[in-house]
């Protein structure tokens, strides 16, 4: 059985009684990316900073490579990497000097500034001020900083923000190989479905501070579903009909809708409704995009 | 761990900042010693502790407790900005070691700046060469007690200054905490002025004896000193280690 990383049970954070984070329980299995997915102001910061010991959970608790936090709180940061909103360093040193102060707390050697900043292709502004950065090598450089000492677990919140086509991909091609190089376990907040698709093996979205699904990405993925959606002139009595047989099927007063669990299964509906005047036939699929919008409650424009 | 982070502190500072402050106190305060033992000599006659006490009442009423604020608050200052606590939090560091480098390192700071006030004094002297006896070991245990009485000081601002993100803003109060030090320093005994943590280095640095001395009680100065240094770090540390960092 796998073990995980991180396991919070209710955890909750409170701002002026108003609740952003409400009971929420992450589990995290090793070497797992985690999608941690939810629209603006969900609440994917404040769980973030719970984790990391930034923030004090106003209940709940948090355990991370099975011990708890903030209880071993140094001992769980040594193997946290993390990058948290816009990255933070001092403006008036070189990224590289920014790096050496984050190795000489690691104890590390100055080949691992080298390697990281390698990694993250910074090498040739190593010794530029990092007030004269432009906002994507900052970014790149909080992914350096959080890299620095390989770390068992990484937990990004919204890395690839302000980051163009190339400096994502850049980024989403090293997080997805950074399980087997360093066999880190991952976690990535984002806002958008598309982006955790490309990456997550597993995904928890949160919503309004309450977690709606966590499980697997491919569990989510099965949610996925086709609609025929069937114009008739007597749709009520189709219905009747249909229903008896044991389809999944909606009626309103122009149409039905049938839920399609695998293609051929058309010839079959269409058997069923010979008997009847069809008037038009559309297919709708329900995408991850669709769920995704259900689920968050955001309406998608017509 | 604590040392690492004590030389961390080192690397961080902007050194030009902190010369060209430590500069100005010196090449001020020894000017105006210089110029107002020398307007002054008609009542004061010119001599080595006459050239102290002109020049130490400017820095001690006003300069060391400004420079405790701004390089308490500059210390603190790029943490504050581009929000580097949260990113130092989030290391596997202790956060009573992290505050109490800091406190070491502003210290250090301070030493550094009385040590300049110092040999200010002495090559300002040497220069006009003013009668009698130099007493060094005097002023060096002068140099001391003026560090040590600025500790409560130093503790009050470390914990206000984690709050004030914005530097003008510190420096604005400090100036106007500063003012009051010269009615406050030389108008009330030591035992009531040493509970404004602004005004102790001029009680502790001001030399005993003379007609200007301030009303000094020692016993009763460093216990307040003592007991308040306590207090602030305390408060100030319990605070920083439990919270929240947005
Ligand atoms: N320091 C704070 N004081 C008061 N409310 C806060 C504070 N921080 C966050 N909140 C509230 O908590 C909720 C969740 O915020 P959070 O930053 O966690 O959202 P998020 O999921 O990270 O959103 P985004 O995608 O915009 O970054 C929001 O309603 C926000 O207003
Ligand atoms: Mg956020």
């Amino acid at each position: 059985m796998m073990n995980n990383i991180i396991e919070t049970h209710d955890l909750c954070c409170q701002f002026n009684r108003i609740k952003s984070v409400d009971k929420i329980n992450i589990q995290i299995p090793e070497g797992a990316i985690y999608g941690f997915l939810g629209p603006n102001g969900a609440g994917k910061t404040t769980t973030l900073k719970m984790l990391l010991g930034l923030l004090n959970p106003s209940s709940g608790s948090i355990k991370i490579f099975g011990e708890k936090m903030p209880t071993n709180r140094i001992s769980i940061l040594r193997e946290i990497g993390s990058l948290i909103e816009s990255p933070s360093f001092y403006g008036h040193l070189s990224g590289y000097k920014n790096l050496k102060i984050f190795a000489s707390i690691y104890g590390l050697p100055n080949s691992a500034i080298e390697d990281v900043l390698n990694i993250v292709e910074l090498t040739p502004h190593a010794n530029r001020p990092v007030k004269h950065y432009s906002f994507g090598m900052k970014q790149r450089l909080g992914i350096a900083i959080a890299l620095i000492h390989k770390p068992k677990l990484l937990i990004l919140d919204e890395p690839t923000n302000g980051l163009d086509p190339a400096g994502i991909q850049q980024i989403r091609d090293l997080i997805k190989r950074l399980p087997t190089l360093y066999n880190t376990t991952v976690l990535i907040s984002s806002h958008l479905l598309s982006e955790v698709e490309q990456i997550a093996t597993h995904v928890g979205i949160i919503h309004g501070g309450k977690m709606l699904f966590q499980d697997a990405f491919d569990v989510l993925r099965k949610q996925q579903t086709s609609y025929l959606i069937i114009d008739l002139e007597d749709p009520s009595k189709a219905y009747q009909s249909m229903q008896k047989t044991g389809w999944d099927i909606t009626v309103n007063h122009t149409a039905i809708s049938i839920r399609l669990d695998t293609p051929g299964q058309k010839t079959k509906i269409f058997e069923c409704l010979k008997n009847f005047n069809i008037i038009n036939v559309k297919e709708k699929h329900r995408s991850l995009e669709d769920i995704f919008l259900d689920w968050t409650g955001v309406k998608k424009e017509v | 761990m604590l040392f690492n982070l004590y030389k961390l502190e080192f690397k961080k500072i902007q050194w030009s900042i902190l010369i060209f402050l430590i500069l100005l106190d010196t090449i001020i305060n020894a000017s105006l010693g210089a110029m107002f033992m020398k307007s002054n000599s008609w009542y004061f006659p010119p001599s080595w502790s006459e050239l102290y006490i002109q020049s130490l009442s400017f820095h001690a009423l006003f300069f060391y407790p400004l420079y405790v604020g701004i390089i308490t608050s500059l210390v603190c200052f790029y943490e504050h900005k581009n929000n580097a606590w949260k990113q130092l939090m989030c290391l596997p560091i202790s956060k009573t070691n992290l505050y109490v480098a800091k406190f070491m390192f502003i210290t250090t700071l301070l030493a550094i700046t009385q040590l300049t006030f110092f040999i200010g004094y002495f090559i300002t002297g040497w220069i006009i060469q003013p009668p009698g006896k130099l007493d060094v070991i005097n002023y060096i245990i002068y140099g001391i007690l003026g560090w040590l009485a600025m500790w409560p000081l130093v503790a009050l601002q470390l914990w206000i200054s984690q709050k004030i993100k914005n530097f003008g803003r510190s420096l604005l109060i400090n100036i106007f905490l500063v003012l009051p030090n010269v009615v406050v320093a030389t108008g009330f005994p030591s035992y009531i002025a040493a509970w404004f943590p602004f005004s102790l280095s001029y009680f502790a640095m001001y030399p005993q004896g003379s007609v200007l001395s301030p009303d000094f009680h020692p016993i009763f100065f460093w216990s307040i000193a003592f007991f308040t240094s306590i207090l602030y770090f305390y408060i100030g540390l319990t605070y920083f280690i439990n919270r929240n960092w947005n």
